[in-house]
């Protein structure tokens, strides 16, 4: 079973490990999951990092419109 | 300061462990941060990502050794010229002209195709920023 189809709410990390998705877990995120592991070890590195930047760039831009 | 020494006969499977912990933590951190995007972030990112996928394919394409893209066309190439060209047997050095012909084709075929990868390579480096933040307003120039 591929855990990265958008209809599946479930992940897995190991075979004979499976965990619930996040609460908001959405159809583009299972397809950027599924891309995301196809990438090599150090683009998978710089793209967690953008990531990170772009939720704390968010968290920063929600704070001022508080 | 002392480091923890995997058994000699055991090493490569401690690094494939290794490795392994290293790809789910970064499946783990992924999925984390996912839905903490805004909408416009994830299309950004997921362009991204895109690109970075297709920029890995073509560069797997350029490490296949010279030698077997240079075999496989070559091969292609006087399978092709055997079947469409109608060599008359009154002619036999037509044969060998043909091979030539086919080996000097399948040369510049590989060159071209490298030529060709490593343009597309130099566009996708040149035009994809490493790190796209998506600030608003933000000086394209900076």
């Amino acid at each position: 079973m591929d855990f990265t189809e958008p209809n599946v709410t479930l992940l897995t990390v190991e075979a004979d490990q499976v965990q619930p998705a996040p609460p908001n877990w959405q159809p583009i995120h299972a397809r950027m999951l599924h891309l995301f592991l196809q990438l090599p070890e150090q683009d998978q590195r710089e793209l967690l990092a953008l990531a990170l930047l772009k939720v704390r760039l968010k968290e920063l831009q929600s704070d001022d419109m508080a | 300061m002392t480091w923890p020494e995997p058994p000699g006969s055991e090493l490569s499977a401690y690094l494939q462990d290794c490795m392994h912990d290293q790809e789910r933590t970064h499946r783990q951190a992924w999925i984390q941060l996912l839905p903490q995007l805004s909408s416009r972030q994830l299309r950004q990112l997921q362009r991204e990502l895109v690109v970075r996928l297709w920029r890995a394919r073509l560069t797997n394409l350029r490490r296949i050794p010279a030698p077997i893209k240079l075999g496989v066309s070559y091969s292609l190439l006087v399978f092709l010229a055997i079947v469409s060209v109608p060599l008359p047997p009154e002619a036999p050095i037509l044969v060998p002209l043909l091979i030539g012909a086919a080996g000097c084709l399948a040369l510049c075929l590989v060159a071209g195709f490298d030529l060709v990868l490593a343009l597309a390579l130099q566009r996708f480096h040149t035009q994809v920023p490493p790190f796209d933040l998506g600030f608003e307003g933000a000086d394209p120039e900076l």
